[in-house]
C-alpha cells in the first residue's frame, strides 16, 4: 500500500520534471527552429558595425590652379550606446567630459561638454548609431581615449576629413561654407544622414551634388563593448569632384583689399555708414567671373567648428554672411546709359543736339541738377560724360517709362542673370505696378487711416467669426473690401505712375533695383557690343582623378535689341567720362589703358548716398568689366572709383606685367605716342581742370546726379527724388519701402503736374 | 564490505549521467570562459596573424580545444574532484546518522547565514560571499543541502499527519527562519529554491496535494498580485527597483532593450540564431563578442546553446532529465521515509535550478541569478550538488532492494 502511494506520488513528480523540461525543450526548439532567422539577423547587427568613412569633398581652385579649398584630416570623437548599464553609461560619458575639457584644440570645460555630450545623444536617431560629438580633437585625446578604451566602451575617435581654406577668407562669399545638414535638407535630399556636411551657402550649396562624393564604408565585426574584433571589409570613399573657376585669386585678392580698404578710407572721410560694398570684375568677352568680393567678409572656417553664439551674432548683425555682390541696389546715375539708349534706339533726339542746361529741369517745381548752375549746352555723349540730369530728365520723360524700362529688359537688368550661385536677387525695373503694389503695400501697413478701417472690420469680423454667423463675415469682408478701395482711390495720385516716377526712373533712382552683378553684366554687355552673355564662375567640374566631367564656357543669352549705332554712342558716352571734365576723370588720370566708366551715387533718405561706379577697359578692345558699390559711401568717385582704380592696377599688373603702366606713361610722355592713354592733350587738360575737379572732391555734398530739391519747396518732398534704403539683402519686390517713403510728399497739385505733362508732350 | 554493497547497490546509469553532465560542463565552461579579445591574444602569440573569427571557422576541433579557457576548466575540475571526494566521504557514512544531527545542523546553517550577514561581502548588489583563506564561498548555497537534511528529518516524524494547513504551519517556520536570513542579503533565487524544496518535499511526506496546490497557486497571486498593483499603483514592495525590473523584464524584454532587458535579449539571440546544430564550438559569435553576462555560469546555458545548437541543448536536458528521474527511482526505493524525502529535495532543488535558469535564458522566466547544477562555474554551488547527489547515493546504496 505504501509502496504504491510512493509509486504514485513520484509519477507524479516525474510528470511535473517531465513538463518542465518539455517547456524548456518546447521554447528552445521555438527559438531556435522556429525563429532561427530573425535572430541569425539580429546577431548580424549586433556584429558587424558598419562605419561610414566620410568622403572628403572636392577641392575648389582658381583658373590658374591655385588651391582655394580643400581638406585636412582631422580627428573627430564620437559616442554610441553599448548596451552597458545607465550608471556605466554616465561615467563613461563623464570620463569624456573630463578628457575633452583638456584638449587643447577643442577647449571648454567640463561642465559645457557634459551638457554637449547630453544634446548629442539625445540626437541619436537610431542605437548603435554612433553620434559625433567634438570635432578636430588633439592627438594627446586620441593616445588617451586609446589607451583607456577599457574603461570607454563605444567612443570612438576616427579621422575625417574636414574643410580647409589655404587663403584663408578669400572668396568666401563665393564658396560659401559646409556646416552638418540642417533637418529640412534632410527631408528633401536623399542619400544623407544625421550629422552629414552639406555645402549650406556658395558654391559649396550650389554644385552640392558634385562636391560631397561618395561616402566609403568599413564593415567590422565588434564585440559587446564596441571593440573592432576583425575587419570584414572596406569600400573606400569616392571623393567629390573638383571645381575650377574662372576667378583669378590675384584679382580677387586685389579686389578684396580693394574693397576693404576703399570702405575704411571712405569711413575716414566722414562716410560713417560705409560698411558695407561689392565688387564684380567680368571678362566681357565671355561673361567669366574673374573676381567677385563682398564686404564685410567672414573666415569660413568657423563653421568647421562649433560657432560660438557671440560669433553667430555678429556675423548676423554686419550681413557678413549675405553676398552682396548679388544683392539689390539703387543704381544712381550709373542706369543712365539704359535711357541714353531708349532715346537712342526711339529717335527722340539726335545724340549731337544739344540742350542748354540752366541746372534745373521743371516739372511743376524745380528738379536740380547736382551741379548748380548747369552743365551749360550738352548733347548725350556729354550728357553721360558729366552725368547731366536735366538732360536725362528731359529725354527720358519724352521718351516715357515704358521705353526706358524696355531697354532695362534688354540689358538684363531687373532679371536673374543666371549666374550659378545661389541667393541671387533679380532686382526690380520700376513700372507702374511695381509702384501701385508697394505704394498699397506701405499704405496699408503705415497710414492711420487705412489703419483705422482695417482694424475696426478685423475687430467687427472676429466677432461674427465668434456669433458663428458666416454670412456676417462675409459681408463685414466685402464692406471692408469697398471701404478700402474707396480709400485706395482717394490715394490714386501717390499710387499711381506719375510723370516725376519717369524722371527719377531716368536718372537711376526710384524703383530701380539691381544688383552689382547685373551692373557688371548689363556693362559688358555695352563694352561687347551687344551680347548678353550669362556670367559664369564654374569653369571646369574634373572627378577626382583629373578627368574632366563637364566644362562651361561662354553663353551668349542674346543679342541686345539695340543698334551697333546706339551702342556705339554709348560706348564713347562712357569714354568721356575718363576723360578730362568727366565725372570719373580723376579715379583713371594716368592709369595706362584706355577706360570708359560711368559714376553713380543713389539717393538713400536720411543718409549718405550708395556709391557706385561702373568701368570697362581697354576701351578700343575691352577685356574686363567692373562694377563696384559701397554702402552709404557717398558719390560714385568717392568711394567706388578709387576701389575700381585699384583693381583696374591690379588686372594690368597681372596680364601685362609689373612695369607696363609706367613703362606705357614714360612711352606717352617722352615720344607722344597716342596708341594708349593718357594722350599728351589729356595731360595738359588735366592741369587745365585740375581746380575744378579739386573744389568737386573738396565738397563731396555736391557730387553728380544727385537732384537736389528746391530750397523753398516743402523738406518731405525729399522722397520724391530719393530712394529707400535696401534695408535688408531681401528681395526688394517683397520688401515694402519703408515708411517715411510712404505718401508723404506725394500731394504735389494735380493740375502743375497735368500742365507739364503736356509741356512734355510738345517738347519732343 | 563498504565497497561490496556500493558496487552491488549503486546507480550505475545515475554516476554515468552525471559523468556526462560535469564532462560536458568543462567542455561548456572552457569555451564560455574565452572572449574574441581573449582569443586574439593568443593566437597573436602563436604567430597567427589571421582574422580571430576567420581562423575560428577554418581551424579543426582540434585546434580550437587547444585554445580553451583552461584556467576555468582547471578550477573547475578542481572543484569537480573536491566533489566526488566529498560523495565518497557522504556515502562512507550511512545517512540515518545524519538524523541525530538535525538540530546541530539546522542551527550551523543559522550561524552560516547569518555570518554572511555580518561579515560578507557584497557582489552584484547582495551580500552572498563570505572569504575563507583564499576561497570566497556561498553560504547559501550550502544552506541549501543542509536544509534538505533538517526538513527531511523534520518531515518524517510528521509523515501523514500534514492533512491540514495547521499541520503545514510548523514546517513554513522551519523553513521560514533560514530563508528570511537569505532574504535579508537579499538573494530571492535562493529563497525561492527553499520554497521548492519544501513544496516538493511536503508533497513526498503525504501533505494533501491539493492543500498544497491552493498555497503555492495563493502564494504565485499574491506575489504576481502585488507585483502588478505596485506596477499599476506604486503599492510598496519589499523590494529594489533593480530587483523588481529584473523579475518583470522577460515579459517584455524589448520594452528596454537599452538596460534591464538587455542582457535577456542577447541571450535569446545567442540561442535563436544557432539553429539546429549551431554555430560550432568557440564559434559562438555572441559569446565570443561578450554580449552575454557572466557567461561560464548564469548564461552558460546560451553559451552552450549557441555553440552547439538545439541538439547540444536538447542533449543537455535529457541527461538531466535522466539524472533527475533515476534520483526519483532512488527516492522510491529507499528504505525510510528520510531517505525519500532527502532524494525528493535534491530532485526539487535540480529541477527548480534548471526550469528558472535555462528558462531565464530562454526568456521565459525572471532573471534570478540562479546557476545551473552541475554545469555552471563555480565551487559552492557544484559542491553542494555534488553532496546533494551524495546523500542520494548514500539512500542508493542503503536502499532494500536492488534497483531494477
Amino acid at each position: 500500500m505504501k509502496r504504491k502511494i510512493a509509486n504514485k506520488k513520484s509519477l507524479i513528480l516525474i510528470i511535473i520534471i517531465g513538463f518542465i523540461f518539455v517547456t524548456l525543450a518546447g521554447r528552445l526548439a521555438f527559438l531556435q527552429l522556429v525563429q532561427t532567422q530573425r535572430y541569425q539577423g539580429l546577431a548580424q547587427n549586433n556584429l558587424i558595425r558598419i562605419i561610414p568613412i566620410t568622403a572628403p569633398r572636392g577641392e575648389i581652385r582658381d583658373r590658374n590652379g591655385e588651391l582655394l579649398v580643400d581638406n585636412q584630416p582631422v580627428y573627430t570623437l564620437s559616442l554610441s550606446f553599448l548596451g552597458v548599464s545607465e550608471q556605466k553609461q554616465r561615467q563613461v560619458e563623464k570620463l569624456v567630459a573630463n578628457i575633452l575639457a583638456r584638449d587643447k584644440n577643442v577647449g571648454r570645460d567640463v561642465s559645457w561638454w557634459t551638457d554637449e555630450i547630453k544634446k548629442s545623444l539625445e540626437k541619436q536617431a537610431r542605437p548603435f548609431e554612433p553620434v559625433k560629438v567634438a570635432i578636430d580633437v588633439s592627438w594627446e585625446t586620441v593616445v588617451q581615449v586609446r589607451e583607456r578604451q577599457m574603461e570607454l566602451p563605444g567612443v570612438i575617435v576616427e579621422e575625417e576629413p574636414i574643410r580647409n581654406y589655404p587663403q584663408g577668407e578669400l572668396l568666401t562669399h563665393v564658396l560659401g561654407y559646409v556646416r552638418e545638414i540642417k533637418e529640412e535638407q534632410l527631408k528633401e535630399h536623399e542619400g544623407y544622414r544625421m550629422g552629414d556636411l552639406y555645402g549650406q551657402a556658395g558654391l559649396e550649396n550650389a554644385f552640392e551634388s558634385y562636391l560631397r562624393g561618395e561616402k566609403g564604408a568599413r564593415q567590422i565585426e565588434v564585440d559587446a563593448y564596441g571593440r573592432p574584433v576583425d575587419y570584414r571589409g572596406v569600400k573606400e570613399p569616392v571623393p567629390g569632384d573638383n571645381l575650377t573657376l574662372t576667378i583669378d585669386y590675384r584679382l580677387q585678392k586685389a579686389a578684396e583689399e580693394a574693397l576693404a580698404s576703399g570702405i575704411k578710407r571712405a569711413q575716414k572721410n566722414g562716410f560713417k555708414e560705409a560698411k558695407g560694398g561689392a565688387v564684380v570684375v567680368l571678362d566681357v568677352r565671355t561673361g567669366a567671373v574673374l573676381a567677385m568680393a563682398s564686404y564685410p567678409s567672414y573666415d569660413p572656417s568657423v563653421f568647421v567648428d562649433m560657432l560660438s553664439v557671440k560669433e553667430w551674432e555678429k556675423m548676423q548683425q554686419t550681413r557678413a554672411l549675405s553676398n552682396r555682390a548679388l544683392g539689390s541696389y539703387a543704381p544712381g546715375s550709373i542706369f543712365k546709359m539704359v535711357t541714353a539708349t531708349a532715346i537712342l534706339e526711339n529717335d527722340v533726339v539726335d545724340p549731337s543736339y544739344s540742350i542748354s542746361d540752366p541746372g534745373y529741369y521743371i516739372l511743376g517745381r524745380r528738379y536740380n541738377d547736382w551741379k548748380p548752375g548747369g552743365h551749360g549746352r550738352v548733347n548725350l555723349r556729354e550728357a553721360i560724360k558729366v552725368s547731366c540730369n536735366t538732360y536725362f530728365f528731359k529725354f527720358g520723360r519724352a521718351v516715357g517709362h515704358k521705353e526706358i524700362a524696355r531697354y532695362a529688359h534688354e540689358y538684363g537688368l531687373g532679371q536673374k542673370t543666371g549666374i550659378e550661385l545661389p541667393g541671387e536677387q533679380a532686382g526690380v525695373v520700376p513700372t507702374p505696378e511695381y509702384k501701385y503694389n508697394t505704394s498699397k503695400a506701405v499704405l496699408m501697413r503705415y497710414d492711420k487711416e487705412f489703419q483705422k478701417v482695417t482694424d475696426k472690420y478685423d475687430q467687427l469680423i472676429a466677432q461674427a467669426k465668434q456669433a458663428n454667423n458666416e454670412e456676417k463675415v462675409q459681408r463685414l469682408k466685402k464692406e471692408r473690401d469697398n471701404e478700402i478701395e474707396s480709400l485706395l482711390a482717394a490715394h490714386s495720385f501717390d499710387l499711381e505712375w506719375q510723370a516725376f516716377d519717369t524722371l527719377n526712373m531716368s536718372i537711376g533712382q526710384g524703383y530701380n533695383w539691381y544688383t552689382p552683378l547685373q551692373m557688371a553684366n548689363y556693362v559688358a554687355t555695352i563694352a561687347n557690343g551687344g551680347e548678353l552673355l550669362r556670367p559664369y564662375i564654374v569653369k571646369k567640374i574634373t572627378g577626382p582623378d583629373g578627368e574632366t566631367k563637364k566644362s562651361f564656357g561662354p553663353k551668349v543669352r542674346r543679342q541686345v535689341n539695340v543698334s551697333p549705332e546706339t551702342i556705339k554712342i554709348v560706348q564713347e558716352g562712357m569714354r568721356m567720362v575718363t576723360e578730362p571734365g568727366g565725372t570719373a576723370y580723376w579715379s583713371f588720370r594716368d592709369f595706362p589703358l584706355t577706360v570708359a566708366a560711368k559714376t553713380g551715387s543713389a539717393e538713400v533718405l536720411n543718409h549718405d548716398t550708395h556709391s557706385q561706379f561702373v568701368t570697362y577697359t581697354p576701351y578700343e578692345k575691352p577685356e574686363i568689366a567692373v562694377a563696384a558699390v559701397v554702402e552709404y559711401g557717398g558719390h560714385g568717385s568717392d568711394s567706388a572709383g578709387p576701389i575700381t582704380r585699384e583693381i583696374m592696377d591690379a588686372y594690368v599688373q597681372i596680364t601685362r606685367g609689373e612695369e607696363f603702366g609706367k613703362q606705357n606713361l614714360n612711352k606717352t610722355n617722352n615720344a607722344g605716342i597716342q596708341s594708349n592713354p593718357p594722350p599728351q592733350e589729356n595731360i595738359v587738360e588735366q592741369e587745365a581742370t585740375f581746380p575744378d575737379s579739386q573744389a568737386q572732391q573738396a565738397q563731396p555734398g555736391t557730387g553728380e546726379s544727385t537732384p537736389q530739391i528746391e530750397e523753398g519747396s516743402p523738406p518731405d518732398s525729399a522722397s520724391q527724388t530719393s530712394i529707400t534704403e535696401p534695408g535688408t539683402e531681401g528681395e526688394p519686390g517683397n520688401d515694402p519701402p519703408s515708411s517715411e517713403q510712404s505718401t508723404d510728399g506725394l500731394a504735389n497739385g494735380p493740375e502743375v503736374l497735368q500742365q507739364e505733362d503736356m509741356q512734355a508732350e510738345e517738347q519732343p | 564490505m563498504f565497497l561490496k554493497r556500493f558496487v552491488k547497490k549503486v546507480d550505475f546509469v545515475l554516476i554515468a549521467v552525471l559523468l556526462c553532465i560535469l564532462v560536458y560542463g568543462l567542455l561548456i565552461v572552457g569555451t564560455a570562459g574565452t572572449s574574441a579579445a581573449w582569443i586574439r591574444e593568443i593566437l597573436e602569440q602563436r604567430g597567427i596573424q589571421q582574422n580571430t573569427m576567420e581562423y575560428l571557422w577554418q581551424a579543426s576541433l582540434w585546434d580550437r580545444l587547444s585554445i580553451l579557457n583552461l584556467y576555468l576548466v582547471k578550477r573547475q575540475a578542481t572543484w569537480i574532484m573536491l566533489g566526488i571526494v566529498l560523495v565518497a566521504a557522504v556515502i562512507y557514512f550511512p545517512y540515518n546518522e545524519l538524523k541525530k544531527h538535525t538540530r546541530k545542523i539546522y542551527i550551523l546553517n543559522l550561524i552560516m547565514l547569518g555570518s554572511v550577514l555580518i561579515m560578507g561581502y557584497e557582489a552584484l548588489g547582495a551580500q552572498r560571499w563570505i572569504e575563507l583563506g583564499p576561497f570566497s564561498f556561498q553560504p547559501s548555497e550550502f544552506a541549501k543541502v543542509l536544509l534538505i537534511i533538517c526538513l527531511a528529518s523534520f518531515l518524517s516524524s510528521r509523515e501523514g499527519k500534514l492533512n491540514h494547513l495547521r499541520d503545514l504551519i510548523p514546517c513554513f517556520v522551519y523553513v521560514g527562519v533560514p530563508m528570511s536570513l537569505i532574504l535579508l542579503q537579499p538573494d530571492l533565487g535562493t529563497s525561492l529554491v527553499f520554497m521548492a524544496i519544501l513544496f516538493g518535499m511536503l508533497y513526498a511526506a503525504g501533505a494533501r496535494p491539493v492543500l498544497l496546490a491552493g498555497i503555492v497557486g495563493s502564494g504565485l497571486t499574491l506575489g504576481i498580485g502585488s507585483v502588478w498593483a505596485h506596477l499599476k499603483f506604486g503599492t510598496w514592495l519589499p523590494l529594489h527597483e533593480y530587483q523588481l525590473a529584473r523579475l518583470t523584464i522577460f515579459l517584455d524584454p524589448w520594452k528596454d532593450f537599452q538596460g534591464a532587458g538587455y542582457h535577456m535579449i542577447q541571450s535569446q539571440i545567442a540561442i535563436g540564431s544557432s539553429g539546429l546544430t549551431g554555430k560550432g564550438l568557440l564559434r559562438g559569435t555572441q559569446s565570443l563578442g561578450q554580449f552575454l553576462p557572466i557567461p561560464e555560469s548564469d548564461f552558460i546555458f546560451s553559451v552552450l546553446s549557441e555553440q552547439l545548437g538545439f541538439l547540444g541543448a536538447l542533449l543537455l536536458l535529457c541527461l538531466y532529465f535522466t539524472l533527475l528521474y533515476r534520483v526519483l527511482l532512488i527516492s522510491r526505493e529507499a528504505k525510510d521515509t528520510f531517505g525519500m524525502l532527502l532524494a525528493v529535495g535534491v530532485v526539487s532543488m535540480f529541477s527548480f535550478h534548471i526550469f528558472i535558469n535555462a528558462g531565464m535564458t530562454l526568456g521565459i522566466m525572471p532573471v534570478t541569478g540562479l546557476p545551473l547544477p552541475l554545469f555552471s562555474y563555480g565551487g559552492s554551488n557544484m559542491i553542494t550538488n555534488m553532496i546533494a547527489l551524495g546523500l542520494v547515493l548514500n539512500v542508493c546504496i542503503r536502499r532494500e532492494k536492488i534497483l531494477f
